[in-house]
């Protein structure tokens, strides 16, 4: 699965199905018996104390234009990064930058999962004392319910879209990709959609951003691994001639 | 404190320092003890005590308002009785005597309220005030004090002997309503009972509601016979109306008529208007309906009406201090109206004033009971504001979400009721709603709550209110409406005339020069909240303080009035100003996104190739080795055990135990060798590595030669331990390849083979020869310290050199030696100078052949022609350094020379 374009094409789709079943049977259990609820709200709590109590009081005063770019970012540059990145990288000749992208991606969630599963936090705008609103509902709350099904209202800790994000651009630097710099600019409106809209707290972003490091290492380190040993396999390996 | 005291001892001082007597000490001590307390009671007291000379110089204004010669005659006694008193406390408490005048200033009830509110006016005075006066001055913001109120004579007079005995009596007055007996169908004055609120009522109901009755006044500033009428009459559905009531409606109506327009007459003229018949209703004070009593001068007009008390009590009129005013001058203007200061004498008139007394006093305290009900009766009157709440969609059918959109109603009207607001549920009972909420459920369970002012759909509010239950909602959207939603407000109706005031009651401002909407409204029935809109307009604020906001009288007619049905109210929008937090993100997004752009743009021109594959360094030397593996490839396929006996024209089976020793040490310590040896014993599955290492340390004579050979072979190239040397120059090649595939995009791929690979790099250009020539020369330093494997068509010939020696081996035969030799032209011609060679540097700079040699004694079994050529592999070494010679053509060439390990012929292969 992992030495081909198209066992990695099936471990995201994997890893996205996954997501969606864990967000649907997450989003039933609360439904029907409440499980977790509590645990949100107090959760959240911690958030918000670990920003100082910080309001977001006036939200709804942000000019459009925020309201608008953010929510671009967010629901529209986002998946485009991930999935032209995908595809560029996909299309190179050595699988190895696409393997570390989706073994990032794939490692991403898992690291997250647990997270998701056992320490709900609520998204801002749902905490009702945060005093946000969900600023991506100045422009249409379709938007938010397209997306729902792949983001449970309480699996905000850590942020998967800050993660992703990062995944993204340090796949971008590691492997020189061509629009790299673009990647970064338009991944750090990414991160601050999280912010802005009103979607994550501070220590959401903070602990994507580990995780997503964390992810881009271990698949750096799977990857090396697995090159090594299709050298092994190939006679492909090689010195520097100077050595 | 013992151990701080310097101690001196005789004998111990210094010389030329003298000790001081203690006499001299002590009375040093005293000095700094006295001044050092003097500075603390000067700092605790100054404050207090200081008085600003200025204000004893400029003295002080008294503000009067009057129509009267008499008040303002008995005004200047009061301004006289007080200057004469702060002058002599002026002498008794600060021992100076100096000149302190008190000057008179006549003011109408207007232009009154205009100079106390004024901040740019003189601000030290003293003021006589009439209650209604007062209260709107300090509406509007005017910043005095009250200090005393007088005892009023015609109450006096009106009172029992009993109750004139007691001092606190006369210092509030009452007011009255004047009607004419006749037309109320009353008897003579004294027969009969004397009618009271509600036979005024019924009187007032009896009149067709096309020929109401006139309520005559005589200044919109009098308390008595305006503001309190006002008042009664709001509060009991008594309107001013120009058009008739329907017959249903509740609503009385009357004609309001300023019978002074807005000049200047007495309130006796009000009695007399309605004794004459001239009018049907009007309102005076005790001091007026002194007038005409029995045994008076109007006697013949107070026999003709009734006058009907009014419950609220008003203060007689207040003596203020403004603020400005210093502590020490106030204190004396209260010690100058004290009981043991001032009695009747000192203020003789002919007005209503007895004397004055301070407010906080005992006599006085009916007056600030009635102070306090003014200020609350003149307060604007917040009318309810009405809220009709709307769910999405009310006839829903689905039986889950209308019990949803049930609980978001109750938890909104929960709110309502609990926000400690002016809003109200809007109902039945009410003919109009103020405001709309319109509730709707939106994703995860949240709620948008929707607010408009009906026929105002600039100043509608949407609110996303995410809650955890119900009575959290209910907090949340009282929560909204404290601090988020917009207010109605009526201008009010005491405003004056051009400026239409709005008495400010909410915590947030409106900034001067906004613009807010206005509605002029005809109340049908305050009550019940029936009015009709007649038309919407915006006026900017001109003025914005902590009391009130007024605004242009641009759209607004002169039609305002307190008793009338008409009013004018206004949205008084909430800012709802973006946060700066916001804003910044705003321009970082902006920033990030147009850098975006550009970024972008600047990267799309950079051509993909090089970026897109790994660093040109890198390039070069993956393009190379990729090469000598491509060289090698025959050897990996296991073609090293296909050796036979037959094919080996040469092997040093000496040297080759010894490489096998040296590397097997390098594959561990001799205690790990025994370990592998049982592990690979025990282990049926093993890597090829794992098999090549057991075999290499099997000993030496339990495997034959070409065995041996085979596996050192492939041992060293599964290890990389081979030079990278191939028997030419392979850069060209490799790089050309490297080259082809990043420009993959523009040029067709090759079948694969070198021949068919476009050539892209110039194979005789100074910068390919320089590059070549470099980095060969680190393959020939790497040849000299690692085994090199390449294969070629040697030619052979017979070493001359050579005599018949031995190898020192008996199993060997004495031969010649053999030189075999290939001399080949290299793809690309070397500068010696970049092959970093240890030679010296030798002409001409660039070689195009290189010359490989080696030595054998070939094995017996082999016969070799002189002159014959073999194609075989050499396993070896470079034994010397490279060196340039000529050839039998005249040619340069690179000349190398290596130390066979083995030879084999090509076709094992």
């Amino acid at each position: 699965m992992l030495t081909t374009r198209a066992g990695l094409t099936v471990l995201i789709v994997l890893v996205f199905a996954a997501n969606l079943v864990e967000t649907w049977a997450e989003d039933r259990l609360k439904e029907t018996y409440g499980l977790g609820a509590e645990r949100a709200y107090d959760l959240s709590y911690a958030s918000h104390q670990a920003e100082l109590g910080f309001s977001f009081e006036l939200h709804d005063a942000t000019n459009l234009i925020a309201a608008y770019g953010y929510s671009l970012s967010y629901f529209g540059i986002y998946p485009i990064l991930g999935i032209g990145l995908a595809v560029a990288l996909a299309r190179r000749r050595q699988i190895g930058a696409f393997r570390v992208y989706i073994l990032g991606l794939a490692i991403d969630y898992v690291l997250s999962l647990p997270f998701f599963l056992f320490f709900p936090v609520l998204e801002r705008w749902a905490y009702p004392r945060s005093g946000a609103m969900l600023l991506s509902d100045k422009v249409t709350e379709a938007l938010i319910e397209a997306f729902r099904p792949m983001s449970g209202l309480d699996n905000c800790y850590p942020s998967f879209h800050t993660s992703m994000t990062v995944v993204m651009i340090a796949v971008c630097f590691l492997y020189k990709v061509r629009f790299r710099v673009t990647a970064l600019l338009l991944g750090t409106t990414i991160i601050l959609a999280t912010y802005a809209l009103g979607i994550h707290w501070i220590p959401d972003i903070i602990a994507g951003i580990g995780v997503a490091l964390v992810s881009v290492a271990l698949a750096a380190r799977v990857n090396r691994k697995l090159e090594e040993r299709e050298a092994d396999a190939t006679g492909a390996r090689f010195q520097p001639a100077s050595a | 404190m013992h151990g701080l005291t310097p101690v001196w001892r005789p004998g111990v001082a210094g010389p030329g320092i003298s000790r001081p007597s203690p006499g001299r000490v002590r009375i040093l001590s005293a000095l700094v003890a006295l001044l050092a307390g003097g500075a603390l009671v000067s700092c605790g007291s100054g404050a207090e005590t200081q008085t600003p000379p200025e204000q004893f110089e400029r003295g002080l204004k008294l503000v009067s308002v009057t129509y009267d010669k008499d008040a303002l005659a008995a005004d200047a006694n009061l301004g006289q009785h007080l200057a004469s008193k702060i002058k002599q406390y002026m002498e008794e408490d600060l021992d100076e005597k100096r000149p302190f005048a008190i000057d008179l200033e006549r003011h109408t009830y207007d232009s009154a309220v205009t100079r106390l509110v004024d901040p740019d006016g003189e601000s030290n005075y003293v003021a006589r005030l009439t209650p209604y006066v007062y209260v709107v001055a300090e509406l509007l913001g005017a910043e005095f004090d009250v200090i005393g109120t007088y005892r009023s004579a015609a109450v006096l007079n009106s009172l029992s002997e009993e109750e004139r005995e007691d001092e606190s009596t006369a210092f509030t007055y009452r007011c009255y309503f004047v009607v004419n007996r006749e037309k109320m169908g009353l008897g003579p004055l004294g027969e009969g009972r004397e009618p009271g609120l509600l036979a005024f009522e019924e009187y007032l109901q009896s009149f067709p509601r096309n020929a109401p009755p006139r309520f005559a006044y005589h200044s919109k500033f009098s308390a008595s016979s305006f503001f309190l009428p006002s008042v009664y009459f709001r509060r009991r559905g008594i309107i001013d109306m120009e058009s008739v009531p329907a017959e249903d409606s509740p609503v009385i109506r009357i004609r309001a008529e300023d019978i002074a327009k807005g000049g200047q007459i007495s309130s006796k003229r009000l009695v007399e208007r309605v004794a004459d018949g001239k009018t049907e209703l009007a309102a005076v004070w005790d001091g007026t309906k002194a007038y005409f009593e029995s045994g008076t001068a109007f006697e013949k007009y107070g026999s003709k009406v009734a006058f009907i008390p009014l419950d609220q009590a008003l203060p007689n009129d207040l003596l203020v201090v403004s603020s400005s005013v210093s502590p020490r001058i106030r204190e004396w203007i209260r010690r100058a109206i004290e009981r043991e200061s001032m009695d009747v004498d000192d203020i003789k008139n002919d007005a209503d004033f007895l004397y004055w007394r301070p407010i906080d006093t005992r006599d006085t305290s009916k007056a600030r009971s009635a102070l306090a009900g003014l200020r609350q009766l003149a307060r604007a009157q917040i009318a309810p504001v009405t809220v009709k709440i709307e769910t999405a969609d009310d006839s829903i059918r689905d039986p889950a979400a209308a019990a949803e959109l049930r609980t978001l109603r109750q938890a909104a009207e929960d709110a309502l009721r609990l926000s400690g607001s002016e809003f109200v549920l809007w109902s039945e009972f009410y003919a109009n709603y103020d405001f709309v909420w319109n509730l709707r459920t939106i994703h995860d369970g949240a709620v948008v709550l929707h607010s408009s002012v009906e026929g105002l759909p600039r100043w509608d509010q949407e609110f996303q209110i995410s809650y955890q239950n119900p009575r959290d909602l209910t907090e949340r959207i009282g929560d909204l409406i404290r601090g988020r939603m917009h207010r109605l407000r009526h201008v009010w109706p005491y405003s004056k005339s051009g400026e239409p005031t709005i008495l400010r009651d909410v915590d947030f401002s409106v900034d001067k020069g906004e613009t807010i909407q206005v509605q002029k409204i005809v109340w049908a029935n305050q009550e019940t909240n029936a009015f009709v809109i007649e038309k919407r307009f915006e006026a900017p604020v001109v003025q914005a303080d902590s009391r009130r906001f007024v605004l242009s009288g641009q759209g607004f007619g002169d039609d305002l009035s307190a008793m009338g049905s008409i009013s004018y109210r206004a949205v008084l929008p909430r800012p709802s100003e973006e946060r700066p937090l916001f804003t910044i993100l705003t321009v970082v997004f902006i920033v990030l996104f147009l850098g975006g752009g550009v970024a972008a743009a600047v990267e799309l021109r950079r051509r993909p190739g090089l970026a897109l594959q790994a660093a040109p360094t890198d390039l070069i030397g993956e393009a190379f080795r990729s090469s000598v593996e491509r060289y090698r490839e025959p050897w990996r396929n296991g073609a090293s055990r296909e050796i036979a006996e037959a094919d080996l024209v040469d092997q040093d089976r000496d040297a080759i135990e010894v490489l096998v020793a040296e590397l097997m040490e390098d594959e561990g310590t001799w205690w790990t060798q025994a370990l592998d040896r049982l592990r690979f014993a025990r282990e049926e599955s093993e890597d090829d590595l794992q098999r090549l290492t057991r075999d290499l340390l099997i000993q030496r004579d339990k495997v034959g030669g070409t065995r041996r050979l085979a596996d050192l072979i492939e041992y060293l190239i599964r290890r990389d331990l081979l030079s990278s040397f191939t028997g030419t120059a392979l850069e060209f090649e490799a790089w050309n390849r490297a080259a082809c595939e990043l420009f993959s995009r523009a040029v067709p791929e090759s079948g694969g083979s070198p021949e068919e690979e476009p050539q892209l790099l110039n194979r005789d250009g100074a910068c390919i020869e320089r590059l070549v020539s470099t980095h060969f020369g680190g393959v020939l330093k790497e040849a000299r310290s690692s085994l090199s494997l390449f294969r070629k068509v040697w030619g052979t010939r017979k070493d001359p050199s050579s005599s018949r020696s031995s190898r020192g081996s008996e199993d060997r035969l004495i031969h010649d030696k053999w030189i075999f030799s290939c001399r080949e032209r290299l793809p690309v011609a070397l500068d010696i100078g970049c092959l970093g060679l240890d030679t010296e540097a030798a002409e001409p700079n660039l070689i195009r052949h290189l010359l490989i040699e080696f030595k054998v004694y070939p094995p017996v079994n082999l016969t070799i022609i002189e002159g014959q050529n073999i194609d075989a592999w050499l396993l070896g070494i470079l034994d010397r350094y490279p060196s340039v010679v000529q050839s039998d053509d005249g040619e340069s060439c690179l000349r190398l020379h290596f130390k066979p390990l083995a030879v084999l012929r090509g076709p094992a292969c």
